[in-house]
């Protein structure tokens, strides 16, 4: 038996054909993941343009390119001033908090899949998005101005978290402290919703109770300034870069904590920082703009669907994929009636159906 | 003996580092809470052998292994590593040490088998860094070291439970250690794949690696020419080959059945046969 082992036992030749052998089969691979993300970088450009063309005023992509480009000097200024006012101030802004929230959902709903071994995952599992909204329903009911409930729903998004991760550390044992944590998640989930229904429910029904209402049906029409695409811009470049930065240990995460660990991952530190990342990501995103489901849960998808789990391809791509989407629907959202629709509703309207397309298309990517 | 065959092949890309290095295992206390299930293990496994875990379910086997492996709070002893106590190694030495082959199970993900091997040399990497081209070509050099080179390009949740386990065994050498831990390598097996398993584990102990594995098969000892330690409660080890441990009495003591050990003849060697006596 040992020696037909040891004649099967490896040569230098055989390990050195392997080596050859890969080049030809990584190649496809990658060259695809490369060519997705630069499919998707371009059409998300284009796709930012396109939008600014959208609205009561009617514009031509060419002046809207015109007029970007103006603003670096690479082109002359239009002479129209009111178009570039239009442009500027109305509606890149608006288009551009649009694609980086998308990009921030997508991400944190990749990050969280990983992390929780569960494509079922959402960014707002730990209670971020339902702390937020208890904390906006009550600023609001407090007649608190505009930054104030942004910043109240923003603490108490993270509060949320925050309240999640303690009940883990407290409760949860090394075996199932995952477990513990979407358990707690989803408690303090229903908490944060009761509030809620209970800032609704005493609400001046005149005033209050549409405020607070619109709120969490989620919309960029009132987050669309440059002082806002600054701040959500930050928190992608700075969580989102980190998240960037650690993804290919994501995929070590997805096999179990016992396994990541035993592979030498800082189990604890890495999950941490993750939860860390994805929570800043989503509660600015929700504080800027309300509550927006699915982005988070169907972009990672089709990104699987398209170019595999691997994370070193998926977090970016995702990032790119999810603007694009939020870009798209968020057209949709200002274009299909004559009054402005909810963003939140449509991700929904849109999401829904989608999900259960993939389910149907895509089984074996989680049986 | 194993460590003169290594000598004699010469190591391959993939092989462990050349010196014999043991982890010593001394009175281990393991349980969970303030419950002690093991209580006063101790051993000394070298690189270059096969160590069995054996004993009944529920004796302890899995929390002594995860205790050994360090994923639970050792309750009192020491292990020991080439004069290093592991409980004193951050995660990343300890991944360089010793490798964890889990039994064979199904992640939510449909990675590429290459993509599951290079997960294996994150160790290796900073906390920032990403796979590299090398850590592919090493994947690739693994899985053709055993002889499964077909799987590379793959999905890794599409394979037999056979295959799977090659994988696991393949991302637990990336991670370049000097000891595998393995957990029932075997169950859940065909006869063809438990054998192909058993010969990967004695090539691997060949050329260089220490090998500790749980089973229910007490057959193995003598199959992988490896030493072992027959759980019979957690305080009572019988230690030692396949002949010291494996007797009728040991056996009977472990399992509470009849057990017949025998020699059976085969060819022109002596295999050992366990079979318990069902009625």
């Amino acid at each position: 038996m040992t020696e037909s082992t040891l004649t099967k036992a490896p040569t230098g030749a055989v390990g050195a054909k392997g080596h050859a052998g890969c080049a030809g089969r990584c190649a496809p691979r990658l060259a695809r993941e490369v060519a997705v993300g630069v499919g998707l970088g371009v059409l998300l450009v284009f796709l930012i343009l396109w939008s600014m063309t959208i609205g009561a005023y009617d514009l031509t992509v060419a002046q809207a390119a015109q007029t970007i480009l103006a603003q670096f000097g690479l082109a002359e200024p239009l002479e129209n001033t009111k178009i570039e006012t239009v442009l500027l101030v109305i509606r890149l802004p608006r288009i551009l908090l649009t694609a980086i929230v998308g990009a921030a959902l997508a991400a944190s709903g990749a990050a969280y899949q990983g992390l929780f071994k569960n494509p079922m995952v959402a960014p707002d599992i730990l209670g971020v998005s339902s702390g937020a909204g208890a904390g906006a329903a009550l600023a609001i009911l407090l007649g608190f101005g505009s930054a104030g409930v942004q910043l109240t729903a923003f603490l108490f998004g993270l509060g949320a978290v925050l309240v999640v991760m303690a009940i883990a550390r407290a409760f949860g044992k090394s075996g199932n402290s995952l477990v513990i944590m979407i358990l707690a998640g989803t408690v303090i989930s229903a908490l944060f919703s009761a509030v809620t229904s209970m800032a609704k429910y005493v609400a001046d029904t005149d005033d209050k109770l549409p405020q607070i209402t619109y709120w969490l049906m989620g919309s960029f029409a009132r987050a669309g300034a440059m002082k806002n695409v600054a701040i959500m811009g930050a928190v992608l470049l700075v969580a989102g870069g980190l998240m960037m930065a650690m993804r290919w240990r994501i995929n070590v995460m997805a096999f179990g904590e016992e396994e990541a660990r035993t592979m030498g991952v800082n189990v604890k530190a890495t999950r941490n920082v993750l939860i860390l990342c994805s929570t800043m990501l989503t509660s600015v995103a929700v504080c800027l703009c309300g509550t927006i489901g699915w982005v988070g849960l169907i972009i990672p998808h089709i990104m699987r669907l398209a170019t595999g789990p691997n994370y070193k391809s998926l977090i970016p791509l995702s990032m790119l994929a999810g603007a694009c989407f939020m870009v798209v629907v968020d057209d949709l959202a200002r274009t299909l009636v004559s009054a402005e629709l909810p963003v939140g509703v449509l991700t929904s309207l849109i999401g829904a159906p989608l999900f259960i397309y993939m389910l149907v298309r895509g089984r074996k990517e989680w049986l | 003996m194993a460590g003169e065959q290594n000598a004699e092949h010469g190591a391959p890309a993939t092989s462990t580092p050349a010196s014999k290095s043991a982890l010593i295992i001394e009175g281990l206390v393991c349980g969970y809470g303030t419950k002690r299930v093991v209580e006063g293990f101790s051993a000394q496994i070298k690189t270059g052998e096969v160590f069995c875990l054996l004993g009944p379910n529920g004796v302890g086997k899995t929390t002594l292994f995860k205790t050994i492996l360090g994923l639970l709070p050792r309750m009192g002893g020491k292990v020991v590593l080439d004069g290093r106590d592991t409980a004193r190694m951050n995660p990343e030495e300890l991944a360089h040490a010793i490798a964890y082959v889990p039994q064979s199970h199904v992640p939510p993900f449909a990675f590429s088998v290459r993509d599951v091997i290079t997960m294996g040399a994150v160790a290796q990497r900073g906390m920032f860094s990403s796979a590299t081209a090398a850590d592919r070509e090493l994947a690739d050099a693994i899985l053709a070291e055993l002889g499964v080179s077909k799987l590379a390009d793959r999905v890794y949740t599409e394979l037999s439970g056979g295959e799977r386990q090659m994988v696991l065994i393949a991302r637990a050498l990336a991670q370049k250690p000097r000891f595998l831990m393995m957990d029932e390598p075997t169950s859940a097996l065909d006869f063809g794949n438990q054998v192909r398993v058993l010969r990967c584990v004695r090539h691997l102990a060949d050329e260089g690696l220490g090998v500790i594995m749980t089973t229910h098969q007490p057959e193995h000892l003598a199959q992988c020419r490896a030493r072992g330690t027959l759980i019979l409660d957690g305080r009572t080890f019988v230690t030692g080959d396949a002949r010291e441990v494996l007797t009728p009495e040991n056996l009977a003591a472990a399992y509470d059945v009849e057990v017949a050990v025998a020699d059976l003849p085969y060819k022109d060697r002596t295999l050992l046969a366990c079979q318990p006596v069902v009625g």
